[in-house]
């Protein structure tokens, strides 16, 4: 039998992991009504069907329309913290709160048109294949690449396949001041690929149907 | 026909002039910034400023002066050299003379408008000795300020305008009356006055600008690149500028703020912000150190 | 339609080449080579883009009328004020001066055709698929460019599939440039009436020599800038990104160099067309002509060695603003002679005011004051304040509307009895006339003041202060678009279908040069052999 401090204890931590757990979740909704409010700069370049960054290399901009909300809003704060280094990303998040990041990241959540997609993705060559099985890149984004096993993972089937390159490179940069990822789940297994590798999954994976959208603001008022 | 084109043109002009008349916004000056209606530039917070002022000055006076004499010369011949009055034409068709002395005269006078502004522009590229060295970044669509060098150095914070104002923006603006609409930020850039402030420009994405008309100073921010400015206000005070350089969408939308104190308040606001810092240890301040080291 | 078709020779006398028959329908259009008929397209062509040109223009100044955003989004915004330059620079202005050329210079210097006809006629039927793909950018996915006219790099890496479809119709608007140049350069220099030499030309056909020689030196240059871009966007190429060890600012030389001289191309042929109306209403012979020769191709010589005052805020070192500041000033030298002189046509003339005179005096008084501001930017220091605001806007917009328009409009009004047979109405003409320098006033006047108050250039929306500036130019704008509107419904379009007084051969009293000589309208074909001209080449004698 328990006895009273042992049980308190337990119950305590309990609260305690719970409250972990879901303190980012629990604390701050998201609203879309009020997320609309807060995405002008967003539409600048997320917003315009083919925008590209332009520094330091050219590359699509990846499209957030139906991406997940808790993504988005670790990808910000991943801007923020400096986990991802992209001065222009860092400037964004630097002036979001935690309410605004949750209320444009369900905006986004839901915007533009709900997609269903087919189970599996379309059967990639035999030497994709092979560095699909070496990433395992299923095991986190989904069989289809778009369901993946945590909502704060990506959903990237169809995402610009420049972009996912450039985010597959930068999650192997290590030690520059200004760019790259320090994901260290992300990193390791991209560190596994040489670039060429890694162009040919961002290929792959970038060309399978996806639910993720640019969905362009409307040109009148 | 005439009649009901005639007709039309004057419900036209009705209807524009009532659209005018409504289009009016009952604002105020802006002190360090635009005012309503302005006609010049800026008052000048710099000595910079106060030189491009009176050289403004000089060539508007020169310019307009010989304005009216070309003009009245050419308005006088229009009105006395009419066929209708009976004038009937000469037939001189050159004169070797009077091509040599209007190529010579205006030859000296735009020498003589070169002087002062060659004192200028060596006076605005000095940006040597500067008490404190600050670099704007340019984002789209925000401005980013590190202290580099001199009192402040280390701080560091990102500058937007007010979401309120963009959404305001949006909404179309009815019925708004701003004094400084699009021109308010979270954190204004803030300087101490009469100190030589050397504002080093860069940004990480396209090329933007950074421009204080109050101060006189404009630079592009160019990716990859610094280029440097600098100005040293001569009283305290706000003063706004806004981007210069087409950016993108938000363009429009990226102003500059900067409040300039005395030496004695800039003191206690480096305290504040120093003790912010170190409270918060932002992991961001991180980045940004390593950023100002490269 | 203008240009009578003639299958009878009209120089007295001869009848060879009588019997081609004269095409008819589509297919006189299409496969023109007749440089009356090339030249009437590219004017219709032009005046077509103005319309485009004009209406994106009047959707920005609606925008701006009031404070905050009512009508476009701000990337709209942006594509309006880029595909807005785009057009009217390569889409208006530039054709119709090819359009004044291809009808005046075999005209004017007794010539049957262009050298090249055919090359001609492909120099035109190559604007279409352009602007086309110009026009059409708008529908493009991520909409038209949207970098402004200019198309500074980085900004172009950012834009989507119009970005490349403007770079290539811009090369295709080059080509045709360059082709139509050549055309010109080698149609003067190699088929001028006997008897009419270099220094004997009419003063078009001078500016027009010089314009075609400057065409060719930099549209290239054009070419390679944008295509730096292209490869930039597309094939890994960092020739502007600096972490490839490239250079934004080295677009902006490149472009520079192509864009200053591009500005005197598109003044050059109006300063032409004002040196031919001057002299006619003032009934006396262009003051200096020397030195008008000499003025223009040292305009269009120093052109090339001031492109950086475009770029004096980009960090030049000091001997780079220096220099650029001292070339810019100097080119206000010769630009004053050639106003001196004209003024000095009109002294002691014998002077009319019809529309085409009140054209041409219109535009030596704004397009100086244009001057004067270009003066006042050329000023470094003073341009710290200015670059890239308003004041800006208005320099340029006084140059090119109430320059290049405006001479335009001089010349269409003088040279519309030659073309059609047929005279306009002089009241209309003097309506449009004062109407189109009122409006223009109206809507440029205030931006020199809002430029020097600091409003940036390509905004969408702007702090309150500006706001009663921007509603008066704004006003003022739609003023000056109807104008227009008025222009082609009630003077050329009355002109073209014939109806009007018969014009006569020489319906200005004062009016010398070749063109005079023939009949109005012209025929279709024209000193099919060369005529023998009298001593100073301005009449043909037998």
């Amino acid at each position: 039998m328990q006895s009273t401090f042992t049980r308190l204890l337990s119950a305590a931590l309990a609260l305690l992991a719970f409250s972990f757990q879901s303190a980012n979740a629990q604390e701050v909704k998201g609203n879309p009504v009020n997320g609309e409010a807060k995405i002008a700069m967003c539409i600048g370049c997320h917003g315009i069907p083919g925008y590209q960054a332009s520094f330091p290399e050219v590359y699509k901009v990846p499209m957030i329309s139906r991406q997940s909300a808790k993504y988005i809003v670790s990808s910000l704060n991943a801007y923020k913290s400096g986990e991802r280094k992209h001065p222009t990303m860092r400037s964004v998040a630097a002036g979001l709160s935690d309410q605004d990041m949750a209320d444009i990241a369900a905006y986004y959540d839901g915007h533009g048109p709900a997609v269903t997609l087919p189970e599996q993705p379309s059967a990639p060559s035999a030497r994709v294949n092979e560095l699909l099985t070496k990433g395992a890149c299923n095991s986190c984004h989904g069989a289809n690449f778009s369901k993946p096993i945590d909502a704060s993972y990506p959903k990237i089937a169809g995402q610009n396949r420049d972009y996912l390159y450039i985010a597959l490179k930068s999650y192997k940069t290590d030690g520059n001041a200004t760019w790259g990822r320090s994901n260290p789940v992300m990193g390791t297994i991209a560190k596994q690929f040489s670039n060429a590798e890694l162009k040919e999954l961002a290929n792959y994976i970038g060309r399978q149907p996806g639910e993720l959208h640019v969905v362009p603001q409307s040109k009148f008022r | 026909m005439m009649n009901s084109t005639t007709k039309t043109f004057a419900s036209g002009l009705l209807w524009a002039g009532a659209w005018v008349a409504t289009a009016a916004h009952a604002v105020n000056d802006l002190p360090g910034g635009p005012a309503v209606r302005q006609l010049n530039m800026h008052p000048p917070a710099t000595k910079i400023a106060a030189e491009q002022h009176s050289l403004h000055w000089m060539m508007m006076i020169i310019c307009m002066l010989i304005f009216v004499v070309v003009f009245g010369v050419m308005f006088y011949s229009i009105w006395k050299h009419r066929k209708s009055v009976g004038h009937k034409p000469a037939s001189f068709h050159e004169s070797v003379k009077v091509e040599i002395a209007w190529t010579v005269v205006p030859l000296i006078i735009v020498v003589i408008m070169a002087i002062p502004a060659t004192r200028a522009v060596v006076a605005q590229k000095d940006t040597s000795n500067a008490d404190i060295t600050i670099k704007a970044t340019g984002y789209q669509w925000r401005w980013g300020y590190d202290y580099l060098k001199g009192e402040g150095d280390g701080i560091s914070f990102i500058s937007s305008l007010d979401n309120e104002q963009r959404v305001l923006s949006n909404t179309g603006a009815k019925g708004v009356n701003l004094d400084n609409y699009l021109l308010k930020v979270d954190n204004p850039l803030v300087v101490p006055v009469n100190k030589k402030i050397r504002i080093i420009t860069t940004s990480s994405d396209v090329i933007h600008a950074f421009a204080v008309p109050s101060f006189g100073i404009k630079q592009d921010a160019i990716p990859g690149f610094v280029r440097d400015t600098w100005f040293k206000a001569e009283m305290t005070g706000d003063f706004y500028g806004q981007c210069q350089e087409l950016c993108g969408k938000e363009h429009a939308y990226m102003p500059i703020h900067v409040k300039v104190l005395s030496e004695a308040d800039y003191s206690a606001w480096v305290k504040t912000q120093q003790t912010k810092k170190s409270a918060e240890a932002q992991p961001a301040q991180q980045v940004a150190q390593a950023n100002t080291a490269k | 339609m203008s240009a009578v078709i003639d299958s009878h020779g009209h120089v007295a006398g001869h009848h060879d080449h009588d019997h081609h028959h004269a095409p008819e329908g589509w297919r006189r259009w299409v496969f023109a080579t007749n440089h009356k008929d090339i030249g009437t397209l590219y004017l219709l062509f032009a005046f077509t883009m103005l319309i485009f040109g004009g209406a994106l223009a009047l959707l920005i100044r609606a925008e701006l009328f009031q404070p905050g955003l009512q009508l476009v989004n701000p990337e709209l915004f942006n594509q309006l004020t880029t595909m807005h330059g785009l057009i009217m620079v390569f889409g208006a202005i530039m054709p119709a001066f090819v359009g004044f050329a291809n009808w005046m210079i075999p005209l004017q210097i007794g010539a049957p055709d262009m050298a090249f006809a055919r090359m001609n006629n492909f120099s035109f039927w190559l604007m279409i698929p352009a602007a086309a793909m110009l026009g059409s950018s708008f529908f493009m996915p991520g909409g038209a460019p949207a970098a402004g006219w200019t198309l500074y790099a980085p900004l172009t890496m950012q834009m989507g599939p119009s970005m490349d479809a403007a770079i290539f119709a811009l090369h295709i608007l080059g080509a045709s440039s360059i082709m139509g140049s050549i055309n010109i350069v080698v149609t003067i220099l190699n088929m001028r009436a006997p008897g009419m030499t270099l220094m004997k030309m009419p003063m078009f056909v001078w500016t027009w020599l010089i314009t075609a020689y400057l065409l060719i030196a930099v549209m290239p240059v054009l070419a390679g800038a944008i295509t730096m871009t292209l490869t930039d966007r597309h094939f890994g190429t960092t020739f502007f990104n600096p972490a490839g060890g490239g250079d934004p600012i080295m677009y902006q030389h490149i472009f520079w160099f192509f864009g200053h001289p591009e500005v005197y191309i598109m003044i050059l042929p109006a300063f032409g067309i004002v040196s031919q109306v001057v002299p006619a209403f003032a009934r006396k012979k262009l003051f200096g002509y020397a030195s008008m020769v000499y003025a223009t191709a040292s305009i269009a010589i120093l052109s090339f060695i001031v492109w950086a005052h475009h770029m004096y805020t980009t960090g030049m070192p000091v001997t780079g603003q220096l220099f650029f500041m001292y070339a810019t000033m100097l080119i206000s030298v010769p630009t004053g002679v050639k106003v001196f002189n004209w003024i000095a046509t009109m002294w002691k003339g014998s002077m009319t005011f019809e529309t085409p005179m009140l054209f041409a005096v219109g535009f030596i008084f704004v397009f100086t004051m244009g001057g004067f501001t270009g003066l006042i930017l050329s000023m470094a220091p003073i341009d710290m304040q200015l670059q890239d605001g308003y004041y800006v806007v208005a320099h340029f917009h006084y140059v090119l509307v109430a320059g290049s328009l405006f001479a335009m409009f001089s010349g269409i009004y003088y040279w519309l009895p030659k073309w059609t047979g047929v005279m306009y109405v002089e009241g209309r003409g003097k309506l449009h006339f004062w109407w189109t320098l009122i409006s223009f006033n109206v809507t440029f006047f205030p931006m020199h003041f809002l430029g020097l108050a600091g409003m940036p250039r390509r905004y969408a929306d702007y702090p309150m202060q500006f706001a009663d500036f921007n509603a008066l130019a704004s006003v003022g704008a739609f003023a000056f678009g109807l104008a227009q509107v008025y222009f082609f419904v009630m003077v050329i379009l009355p002109c073209m279908r014939g109806q009007g007084e018969a014009a006569p051969q020489r319906p200005w009293e004062g009016a010398e040069g070749l063109e005079w000589e023939v009949a109005s309208p012209a025929p279709f074909h024209t000193f099919e052999v060369p005529p023998k001209l009298n001593e100073d080449a301005t009449k043909v004698i037998a």
